[in-house]
């Protein structure tokens, strides 16, 4: 048997094969291309899920005349010319193959115009033909038109799913695309039915409707807003709170220089942050953001790059998980989501009408005073009786989200009489805590409240003291492979930190001598085994950490007061305000919320009073 | 059938037997026990199928031989409920049970007794004959080290050893402590050159046997085999099935004699240790223990870094200048099951384990390991 050289259309097929699994791949491709052309409004329209046709229309840069016909060859790029550029790709695309792979499997028509020629031209293409090239008529930008997509390659038109099926992985695509570039509007039609229609969002709040259309209103309503910088990497975004963690991971966006991407190594670092908040297997909401220097990254990876290499992995990690769990920790009542909800993202209609009333008092007000007037109407209504001291409390309000970095200090900054959560009214059933602070209601779980409090007062202590070990009477003995042998030989300092003493007592067989004295009564085994998977996976484990956490969480569970335990009025207050300086107090050890705050409104609303 | 008995006669063989009878009702018929009458004998029979325990008590009053089944729970409840010095009437026909005490009257459930489940008991490999005080003792010395619900099995339970010279050994460990008791028996008749029996006790069955012979001198016959344990006294008869395993080689974690000892009051050394213990991580309970010259140090810190310190004095020591950290549970659950008034400790570096005994070498021998703290 001879060796071939493949003629360049079964290559183009091959390649295809990689690249275009799905009409959602060449939708992805196409607007990809659209914005690393300087698109400002992006049309894309869908027929029968793609199956028909694919059309993309941009107005763009728009390619030369003269390069239309090469646009579709393979290996044909205008973003990057040497060597040099791959290590420091700052486009979508770059490998100049996507073109010409849908070209070897579809049909393609390709229009564009630049704003300097007089002309549009229009090149058609179609598999095995040579492309025509005619003038047409065409606004400056570029339209791709796509049909027959895979007409020549019947296994995959078997395997595409139904025409639902493909819209929604066109949507998908689209949605991830259109929560990372604000800049840029976005339509999508689908059988000649607009289904998404999203101007260009400058301003937070158009960006607001933009992620509400998206994810939904819950995840605008509880999410926190954060941004921070380090070691030349810039993480920024939106975080929902654990209160609306998911049944499945469907609300988890993550960016890299604006490219969606799903990584490991981001995904743990994002669960690691979450650890302890979320309520048993659930899944966190986020947009993040994560920029970096783009020599830092390898998008070269996957054929869909859909995958990245980070040079400096575990730095990446480190930044990502401190970041959030900083965001997420410091999140305090203070700052909860109503207050972000409300004061940071108004809706229109409400500071007309307030800053109409407003006008009674004094003409000009800053932006910030407008946007804090949403709270609610019944402070609006009691205007007249307003003292001094609230207009504090009201513009300290707008502080959490003026100030977006974690680090702020903002409870430092606050001078205010009354505390986020207020002071209790008195207890309902002897379960839960009934608090009045300046929004309206407060309920507090005062178990989960409490469970809370004691647990991260025992994760503090237990931080500063050395484990303990129990040397074992019966040496534990268990069998493990020859790589697991040596990768505990490499971490038996680390071990040895963890109060494990294990050695080797054979080629394959360890024996444990010592294990932390708080946890005899787990399966010592079993977490031995954990931790060195963990350790030959990631180099790294926290499977004793993890066991500590529990063994502390029932403690702490045991500790906390129980329903139907009668607490004073200073006892409440005295709980109140240990909440307020906990980390992560809106939910106990298990993930469930701790507090719930009604406002003046809401209440309002089930009495239908002011109507 | 019908028979009267005494709610005095009745009440405590009662409240052993149905203490066995299984609490949880996954099986029916075991949250029932058994009554067999038997030539003017009543026969009561609980099991949760690992355990079964037999108690027999003499009738004035029966009719026909025969056995039914009644609820263990609700017979003892309304045992203790009657008024004392009342006699019960127990009816069972046609597969109802009826149960009479002065004016009240009790209808209760009954299940076919030949579905109620025995413990298949074979011909005993040896039958030795001990006395139930000193029986008990040899649990009661060991049986706070058994392992509760570990992984290794064979833990959760007292290993029984009877050695060819007729001497019996218990031990219990969960793999930090281990207590030992030895009793020399003179009825054994194993033939030279065979090797010592070993047979595992479970949990539940040591706890069974330490409320069945509280009190009293009487012989016991224990029935040793493969595949069962039993112990009958003149009104009872325990079954336990045993737990099928390897029981590890406990003389060879007893740490080898060492030179090293020190003698101690023990009451003053478990007061002392109780009293600092109130000062340590609420888990694992760790404290050090320092060896000086004449004196006991005893220091704890928990993590809330507050301290506590006490010394104990040494009436007799061979070496000194060592400090090791322990569990304070264990070093205290061994002082409590030492019978003496003093104490002899022998140690020999801070990561070898350290053996309690009393001064006199009589009773339990308890071994406890370190802690690095």
């Amino acid at each position: 048997m001879r060796i071939n050289l493949l003629p360049s259309h079964i290559a183009n097929q091959i390649a295809a094969g990689e690249v275009v699994e799905r009409p959602a791949s060449v939708v992805k491709e196409l607007l990809e291309n659209s914005l690393d052309a300087g698109a400002r409004l992006i049309q894309v329209e869908i027929g029968k899920g793609g199956l028909q046709f694919i059309r993309v229309k941009d107005n763009g840069r728009g390619i030369h005349p003269d390069d239309l016909a090469l646009a579709l060859a393979r290996h044909a790029t205008s973003k990057i010319k040497t060597e040099t550029d791959l290590t420091q790709i700052k486009s979508l695309g770059f490998r100049g193959e996507a073109l010409a792979s849908i070209a070897s499997i579809a049909r393609v028509t390709m229009s564009s115009k630049q704003a300097d020629q007089t002309t549009a031209w229009c090149v058609q293409s179609q598999p095995n033909e040579q492309e025509s090239i005619r003038p047409i008529a065409h606004p400056n930008g570029s339209t791709v038109e796509i049909s027959d997509l895979f007409f020549n390659v019947p296994a995959r038109r078997k395997f595409l799913k139904t025409e639902n099926t493909e819209f929604r992985h066109i949507q998908d695509v689209i949605e991830r695309i259109a929560l990372s570039h604000f800049d840029v509007g976005l339509t999508l039609t689908h059988n000649q039915r607009l289904i998404y229609d999203l101007p260009e969002a400058s301003t937070e709040e158009k960006q607001r409707q933009r992620i509400e259309k998206i994810a939904g209103e819950a995840f605008v309503e509880n999410s926190i807003k954060i941004e921070s910088h380090a070691s030349g990497m810039r993480l920024s975004g939106w975080l929902g709170l654990p209160t609306i963690a998911r049944s499945q991971a469907d609300l988890q966006f993550f960016y890299v220089n604006q490219r969606a991407i799903k990584d490991k190594l981001v995904n743990s670092a994002v669960k690691r942050a979450y650890q302890d908040a979320l309520y048993q297997d659930r899944f966190p909401a986020f947009i993040l953001f994560l920029e970096l220097d783009p020599e830092r990254v390898d998008v070269n990876a996957h054929p869909t790059k859909q995958e990245v290499r980070f040079r400096e992995g575990r730095l990446v990690y480190d930044f990502i998980f401190s970041q959030l769990r900083r965001a997420l920790h410091e999140t305090r009542p203070s700052l909860d989501h109503h207050q972000v909800s409300i004061s940071d993202w108004v809706k229109p209609s409400v500071p007309l009408q307030l800053s109409e009333r407003w006008q009674v008092k004094e003409d000009v007000k800053p932006y910030t005073e407008r946007v804090w007037e949403g709270v609610n109407q019944v402070l609006a209504t009691q205007q007249t009786e307003m003292p001094l001291s609230l207009r504090e409390e009201l513009s300290f309000s707008v502080k959490p989200f003026a100030v977006t970095a974690p680090s702020a200090p903002v409870l430092s900054e606050v001078k205010t009489s009354i505390p986020p959560l207020g002071y209790a009214i008195g207890q309902l059933q002897h379960i839960y805590i009934l608090a009045e602070n300046e929004k309206g209601l407060v309920i507090v779980d005062m178990h989960a409240a409490h469970e809370r409090v004691l647990y991260e007062r025992l994760k503090k202590a237990w931080e500063t003291q050395s484990l303990s070990a129990q040397t074992l009477l019966l040496p534990l003995t268990l069998k493990v492979s020859e790589k697991e042998m040596q990768c505990v030989q490499a971490h038996h300092a680390f071990l040895m930190g963890l109060a494990l003493d294990i050695e080797s007592a054979g080629p394959t067989v360890l024996i444990v001598r010592s294990v932390p004295a708080h946890l005899i009564e787990t399966n010592i085994v079993q977490l031995v085994r954990d931790l060195i998977a963990d350790l030959l996976e990631n180099q790294c484990t926290d499977q004793v950490q993890e066991k500590t956490r529990t063994f502390l969480a029932t403690l702490a569970c045991r500790a906390a007061v129980h329903a139907h335990h009668k607490l004073n009025i200073p006892q409440m207050n005295a709980l109140l305000r240990e909440m307020e300086k906990t980390d992560l107090s809106g939910q106990c050890n298990h993930g469930r919320p701790t507090y719930r705050q009604f406002t003046l409104s809401e209440l309002d609303k089930l009495f239908l009073r002011g109507q | 059938m019908k028979f009267i008995v005494s709610r005095e006669a009745l009440l405590k063989p009662l409240a052993l037997v149905a203490g066995v009878a299984e609490k949880r009702h996954t099986l029916p018929i075991l949250s029932q026990i058994l009554i067999t009458l038997k030539n003017q004998t009543c026969i009561l029979t609980g099991t949760d199928s690992e355990v079964e325990l037999t108690a027999r008590l003499a009738l004035e009053h029966a009719t026909e031989d025969g056995c039914f089944t009644a609820p263990a729970r609700k017979l003892l409840d309304i045992c203790r409920a009657l008024p004392e010095g009342n006699d019960i009437e127990f009816t069972h026909e046609n597969q109802r049970l009826t149960v009479k005490s002065g004016k009240a009257r009790f209808n209760l459930s009954t299940l076919p007794a030949h579905e109620f489940p025995h413990i298949e008991t074979t011909e005993a490999d040896q039958q030795i004959q001990v006395n139930a005080a000193q029986l008990q003792a040899l649990f009661k010395q060991t049986h706070f080290a058994m392992a509760l619900q570990d992984v290794r099995y064979f833990l959760n339970g007292a290993l029984f050893e009877l050695s060819q010279s007729g001497e019996i050994k218990v031990v219990a460990t969960d793999g930090h402590r281990l207590a030992l008791s030895q009793h020399l028996s003179t009825t054994s008749n194993l033939s030279e050159g065979t090797p010592s029996i070993q047979s595992i006790i479970p949990r539940k069955a040591v706890m069974e046997i330490l409320r069945l012979f509280q009190e009293g001198d009487e012989t016991l016959t224990l029935h040793l085999a493969k595949q069962f344990f039993k112990i009958t006294s003149a009104d009872y008869t325990l079954i336990t099935k045993l737990i099928d395993g390897r029981y590890p080689d406990y003389r060879k974690v007893i740490p080898r004699p060492s030179e090293k000892f020190l003698t101690t009051d023990r009451e003053q050394l478990q007061q002392a240790l109780n009293c600092i213990a109130v000062v340590t991580s609420e888990k694992y309970r760790g404290a050090r223990v320092q060896i000086c010259p004449q004196t006991l140090k005893l220091v704890t810190k928990n993590p809330e870094q507050e301290e506590a310190e006490q010394e104990v004095a040494i009436h007799e020591q061979t070496a000194d200048n060592l400090e090791i950290g322990f569990n304070v549970s264990y070093l205290l659950e061994a002082l409590n099951a030492i019978d003496h008034t003093h104490v002899k400790i022998t140690f020999s570096d801070a990561d070898n384990g350290i053996i309690l005994e009393s001064t006199e070498g009589k009773g339990g021998r308890y071994v406890v390991m370190p802690m690095r703290l």
